[in-house]
């Protein structure tokens, strides 16, 4: 051996080779410092959990596993349509633009699938667009109002009901022209299938709708509006919802002459713009334009007890959600969701003509947002967002609502001010868990927690996984969640995916334009408790 | 034994030369000559006749009864590998290879004997010539006169008749001389092998039975020389031939050329046990190169990825830090003098004790004209907006701005569409080396124009109160 590659020199080089690595796990360890460490708490503190343990999702990659026989919808909110992905191939098996159908200003925002047998030969589902002006709030230099384009045409708040044929999409009807009422936020099946519900904050209405198959046209079953009577009527914009007041929710009913509402389109709209988060804070400061602000409720989503009988009316600007009964469509009481309220407020009719029934809140600490039901329907969560960051806890397994009870909260320690904020939920399909997106300002990224629903506690974070994580969706087989985050409609989009069981990253599915939204299509009825029905 | 019958050389050419004139002399077995004389008497040359290296041009040298320049070339070399054996001026030894295989090579060679055996008798041959521990040595390893002693051991490995040696211990010092002489006369007392040694030194020519001095070719047959003055400086080896022990040259030979089975099988040799065993070393050195080659390797690949892992999770931190650990918007705009506003945003340290650093906010202002974004002036109002910033809590920033753009679109009736951009470089430390990184913000306000009128605004849209000034998109 030469001199140049003496045993000495090498062996040498070794010793180096042996302290590099020591030095390099030094400066691994050294670097990991900087990140948040947790520490334990104790049932229902705001603290986390010794064995919590943090993901940077960040540093994974795009995901190309087959996740299953299961059909994704998608809509792609200002994109203008939505697109069914075959998760088994990863091949979008058809898409549909709303802009092909006359819409001019389509923003594709929220969806519900039917359950069908073999999505792969059709289903069918429930679109809502966002009003039309609201392609102003995202800060695009648009001419889209100039050029006449949010008319009679642009207005949004459709309802679109499209059928996937097992090669491509057909619109087979827009609900708010059949009925009139044009609602354009969440939309949730009937844990039956046999109907589904939708509302919308800006105009406080929520309907129920029938099931129209094929050529048939869509009916409505019932449909109420929640206003607010502050009880300072008069005072600051922020004291009108803060010192208290009434909700007032009224029977809607369609026009003898036409047969139907008149809340297609812009009609009946309180504010502006839709009701985004943090958006409350606009309507405290007088900011946010509209027709009747002060009367804002926020009813913009209602969902589903999987037993059937009882849905849940969300109202966010008073954190709180009226329990319907819809064997008879009469509310029956009002969980209100703030730490520090009470939790079951009772309901008195005031007027049957039309049906108006009331509802008193002393005060209202905090807004709300999402809510949702245990697929057991023994739980039910609303994020309580801004003036108090956590998510109220009732147990929802006594028959009569009248005795459900607010009896914990989950939160976080970084919880607090407004952001970031717990958002959207879904559960694992046995129930032993509970998914949550949380959303940060942007241009920070998201993420999305897991919590143990026999504790409420946070067990695990998913940090970093994109910017304006939305709603989540799990496989029915038991196996995946999916986290959509839409990019605050310009940025990066795509679905984070992880498993149910051991909560282990899979990576991501990129996604076709800020999708707002995500539903997988059921097979079965019974897998709605796992759907857009009991949960947003 | 040997027999040299009229031999002569003659190297023709221009000057012809007669190296070897008619030279004649017979030698029987176990007999010793020495053949002197000065330097180009042609002692070598005929040695080298005699040897078998240098064809005579006339005469005969007849070994054990053969002609040797009769037989053609391959059986003369058979004759010189099996009857002869030769002793060079130097001792010519391959530096490849170690003592003991210089000494086993000729053996080898024969094909007579197999490998074990050859082996057996040439680790004979080098206890003999006193190098029984120095059989594993390469030449290069070993002084002169050992070296020299090697040589012998080879020359007597086919169990020579005839030992020829030609100045054997020339360029050697006088002890060393006086030892390898010993060596050679003891083993040709020891062996009965009949020696031809060249010489020019006279006391080593007086130890030989015989002399024969070469004289510009011819030869002169000398006597009386005094063999006692040589043993005298050969003191420090003694001579076996003077021991009390006498052995008979019979058993001598046996001991070293008849090798038992035992003995052959301690020193079994394999075909290409040589190969073997270089590549027995060859393997023994590569290994452990190899494994700390590749352990030096996998070190320093584990070294860069754990460097590149911590800059990446360093990269993951300060994006967190700068994304999630600072919260900035617009917190307020208001009238400012003339046309001008005053626009004032908030840095908020999100991530509690520890301070941010935000190196040079460069915020700008655009309005929407058309479906462009058109720049408008903006300053800052604090000297210190323009500085690196230590945000610990919130600190407010307020800028000026001056929209006097008189075609801006409206996508509210009446209201400017105005984006604020904020481009920050923000570190942990105030003094950052690479964790810095840079985050560019946008927000997004509709302004209500200085000259705008209020009613005319409420006449298009309806507010709660008078129109506010600015009007701010949420973050979501």
């Amino acid at each position: 051996m030469s001199r140049i590659f003496s045993r000495r020199k090498i062996l040498g080089a070794a010793a180096l080779g042996a302290a590099g690595m020591v030095f390099g796990r030094k400066l691994l360890s050294e670097a990991g410092e900087g990140i948040s460490k947790w520490s334990a708490g104790g049932v229902g503190s705001n603290e986390l959990p010794a064995s919590t343990e943090i993901v940077n999702a960040g540093k994974l990659k795009q995901s190309f596993e087959q996740l299953g026989q299961y059909i994704y919808l998608t809509p792609q909110k200002l994109g203008g349509g939505t697109h069914a992905v075959d998760l088994n191939s990863g091949r979008t098996l058809a898409w549909i633009s709303y802009w092909n159908y006359g819409d001019s200003c389509p923003i594709s925002h929220h969806l519900a699938a039917y359950p069908s047998p073999d999505p792969y030969k059709g289903f069918e589902f429930i679109n809502s667009t966002q009003g039309g002006d609201n392609v102003m709030i995202y800060g695009l230099p648009t001419q889209i109002k100039e050029r006449g384009m949010l008319g009679k045409w642009g207005m949004g708040n459709h309802i679109y009901r499209v059928q996937f044929d097992g090669t491509a999409m057909n619109l087979m009807e827009d609900i708010a022209e059949t009925t009139g009422i044009g609602l354009g936020v969440h939309t949730t099946i009937y844990p039956d299938a046999s109907g589904f519900a939708g509302a919308d904050g800006q105009k406080d209405v929520c309907a129920f709708f029938n099931r129209a198959v094929g050529a048939e046209k869509t009916k409505v079953q019932m449909a109420f509006r929640a206003d607010w009577i502050g009880a300072t009527a008069n005072g600051g914009m922020e004291e009108n919802w803060s010192k208290g007041g009434k909700i007032r929710l009224t029977r809607l009913n369609a026009a003898k002459e036409t047969g139907k509402f008149e809340l297609e389109g812009t009609k009946g709209n309180k504010i502006d713009w839709e009701m985004v988060p943090m958006a409350e804070y606009l309507v405290y400061t007088g900011q946010l334009p509209g027709d009747s602000p002060r009367t804002l409720s926020g009813l913009d989503a209602v969902v589903h007890h999987p037993g059937g009988r009882y849905s849940a009316l969300i109202i966010r600007m008073l954190s709180c959600a009226i329990i319907v009964d819809r064997q008879n469509w009469e509310p029956v009481c009002c969980l209100h969701c703030p730490e520090g309220s009470p939790g079951n407020l009772p309901i008195a009719k005031v007027s049957s003509g039309p049906d108006t029934w009331e509802i008193k809140l002393d005060d209202v600490k905090c807004v709300g947002h999402e809510a949702g039901f245990s697929p057991d329907g023994k739980s039910f969560l609303m994020m309580n967002n801004i003036k108090q960051n956590n998510m109220a806890v009732f147990d929802t397994a006594d028959a009569d609502p009248r005795n459900w009870k607010k009896i914990t909260f989950v939160k976080d320690p970084t919880w607090s001010g407004d952001y970031p904020s717990p958002f959207h939920l879904c559960f694992s399909v046995d129930g032993s868990k509970m998914f949550v997106s949380v959303l940060y300002p942007k241009p920070a990224n998201s993420g999305c927690c897991v919590v143990d629903t026999k504790t409420w506690k946070i067990i695990k974070k998913f940090q970093n996984i994109g910017p304006d994580c939305q709603t989540m969706a799990v496989t029915y087989d038991g196996k995946y969640v999916f986290q959509i985050f839409s990019g605050f409609q310009r940025m990066s989009s795509g679905a984070f995916i992880f498993t149910q069981d051991t909560l282990e990253p899979i990576g991501y599915l990129p996604n076709f334009g800020g999708h707002h939204d995500c539903v997988i299509v059921p097979t079965k009825a019974e897998q709605l408790k796992n759907s857009r029905c009991t949960t947003l | 034994m040997l027999s040299v019958v009229s031999v002569a050389k003659n190297y023709s050419g221009e000057r012809s030369l007669d190296a070897v004139k008619n030279v004649s002399l017979e030698l029987g077995q176990g007999e010793s000559l020495a053949i002197v004389g000065r330097s180009g008497s042609g002692k070598s040359t005929l040695l080298g006749m005699i040897g078998g290296i240098s064809r005579p041009t006339a005469g005969e040298i007849i070994i054990d009864g053969v002609n040797q320049w009769s037989l053609d070339d391959n059986t003369r070399a058979e004759l010189r590998n099996q009857k002869l054996g030769f002793v060079f001026q130097f001792a010519s030894l391959l530096p490849s290879l170690r003592a003991i295989d210089n000494v086993a090579l000729p053996g080898l060679i024969s094909g007579k004997l197999k490998g074990e055996e050859v082996y057996a008798r040439a680790r004979a041959l080098l206890d003999r010539v006193g190098l029984a521990h120095r059989a594993e040595a390469y030449p290069g390893q070993l002084s002169g006169g050992e070296q020299r002693r090697v040589a012998i051991a080879r020359a007597l490995v086919n169990s020579p008749s005839l030992l020829l040696a030609d100045e054997p211990t020339a360029d050697l010092d006088e002890i060393t001389e006086a030892e390898i002489l010993n060596l050679l006369m003891d083993i040709h007392k020891a062996l009965n092998v009949t020696l031809v040694v060249v010489t020019h030194n006279p006391e080593i020519a007086a130890r030989a039975d015989r002399i024969m001095e070469m004289r510009k070719g011819e030869s002169f047959v000398k006597q009386g020389v005094s063999k006692q003055a040589v043993f005298d400086h050969a003191a420090p080896a003694k001579s076996q031939t003077e021991s009390s022990d006498v052995v008979s040259p019979q058993e001598t030979a046996r001991s070293i050329y008849e090798i038992s089975p035992q003995q052959a099988s301690a020193h079994r040799v394999k075909l290409g046990e040589g190969l073997e065993r270089f590549l027995g070393r060859f393997v023994m050195w590569l290994v452990p190169t190899c494994l700390i080659a590749w352990g030096l390797n996998w070190a320093v690949e584990k070294y860069e990825a754990d460097v590149i892992e911590a800059k990446a999770q360093q990269r993951l931190a300060l994006e967190e830090l700068g994304m999630q650990g600072l919260r900035a918007d617009v917190k307020n705009v208001e009238f400012g003098k003339g046309k001008t506003y005053l626009v004032t945003i908030y840095l908020r340290n999100t991530k509690g004790d520890d301070p941010l650093y935000v190196m040079s906010p460069t915020f700008r202002t655009f309005v929407q004209v058309g479906t462009s974004w058109l720049e408008i002036p903006t300053k800052p109002v604090k000297a210190a907006s323009a500085q690196v910033l230590k945000i610990a809590g919130t600190q407010m920033l307020t800028y000026e701005i001056e929209p006097d753009v008189p075609n801006f679109t409206q996508l509210l009736p009446y209201y400017m569409h105005v984006r604020f951009t904020n481009d920050m470089l923000i570190s942990p430390r105030s003094q950052p080396k690479d964790d810095l990184i840079e985050r560019n913000d946008s927000y997004y306000v509709y302004l209500k124009p200085h000259d705008a009128d209020d009613k005319a605004i409420l006449g298009k849209m309806k507010f709660p109160g008078k129109p506010p000034v600015w009007i701010p998109m949420p973050p979501h």
